[in-house]
């Protein structure tokens, strides 16, 4: 019952949120405009993916794949906010989505689904992402300067998102590029 | 396996196909500005009607543009993968401008919009 979603979509989910997760730290890891707030946030692309693609269990991956980055990192600034924060991860895109099927006008199927539609869904899932994570930081008291800190999340999840979407675009293009021969 | 879990699985599937689907027809840069849009079109009447088009022919099919800025043009155009040059099979100072497969997805693409924009 369980098992299978959980094998099949949780831990793999989790294992590349992870990846992306040191990836971003590598490359971007200068851009931080403050401890924990970076420029770039390349995971955001995956909780696009994910929840469009596997929904809850998408969902329940990326808490998965946060706590274990909390687990080996730390919780920083402390375990409540950090804990909260890695649901929020998880649950802000899924209520995304459910603003994107009446907003966006897209299907549950994808159907109708285009490259505009996919940029606008991309915008509301970093939008309330962002302030969903921000107003949990601000309550818990750890929000020094909340709206500039909106404003880099909102763009760290739009600019991560999208190198994390023109990476699959390019991947795609290349396997059928190299299948073709 | 039950009805049902199969039924998850496909679904599933057929997301991942819009999806991929979606994630392919994303704008890509840098897109044909309008002069190079321009020129292609005046190329694309050329080509179908089977008239082989030369580099000094092409550079001179628009006279709003001097030659230097369509000599600009088309290596863009090349660069872009939307022309590619032959060489004469008889004289090796003449090239021709032939259309590549990204010409003619990029007409088949406006064929497409155009077709959209009829039935809506």
């Amino acid at each position: 019952m369980f098992f299978r979603p959980i094998a099949l979509i949780v831990f793999p989910t989790a294992l590349v949120y992870v990846a992306l997760f040191v990836l971003n730290d590598y490359f971007f890891g200068s851009l931080w405009f403050s401890p924990g707030v970076s420029w770039i946030f390349l995971p955001s692309g995956l909780c696009l993916i994910a929840i469009l693609l596997f929904e809850q269990w998408g969902a329940l991956g990326i808490i998965v794949g946060s706590l274990s980055v909390i687990g080996a990192q730390g919780s920083e600034p402390d375990p409540v906010t950090a804990v909260g924060a890695a649901l929020i991860s998880g649950l802000a895109p899924l209520a995304a989505r459910r603003v994107c099927l009446g907003l966006a006008h897209i299907d549950v199927h994808l159907q109708s689904l285009t490259a505009t539609g996919l940029l606008r869904v991309t915008l509301i899932f970093s939008s309330l992402s962002a302030a969903l994570q921000q107003c949990w930081f601000a309550w818990r008291g750890s929000a020094e300067h909340f709206f500039p800190q909106l404003l880099v999340t909102l763009t760290a999840n739009v600019v991560g998102a999208m190198l994390v979407l023109y990476a699959c675009k390019l991947m795609l293009h290349f396997s059928a590029y190299l299948r073709k021969g | 396996m039950t009805k049902s879990k199969a039924a998850n699985f496909s679904q599933m599937y057929t997301k991942y196909l819009n999806l991929v689907r979606t994630i392919k027809a994303l704008p890509t840069f840098p897109d044909l500005d309008a002069v190079e849009a321009r020129m292609l079109n005046t190329f694309a009447a050329n080509w179908h009607e089977d008239k082989q088009i030369t580099v000094l022919e092409a550079m001179v099919m628009l006279p709003e543009i001097s030659t230097t800025t369509a000599h600009r043009r088309l290596k863009m155009l090349r660069k872009k993968g939307m022309i590619d040059l032959n060489l004469d099979s008889h004289d090796n100072r003449v090239k021709y401008v032939v259309p590549t497969k990204a010409t003619h997805q990029y007409f088949a693409q406006l064929g497409q919009c155009m077709e959209k924009a009829q039935l809506a």
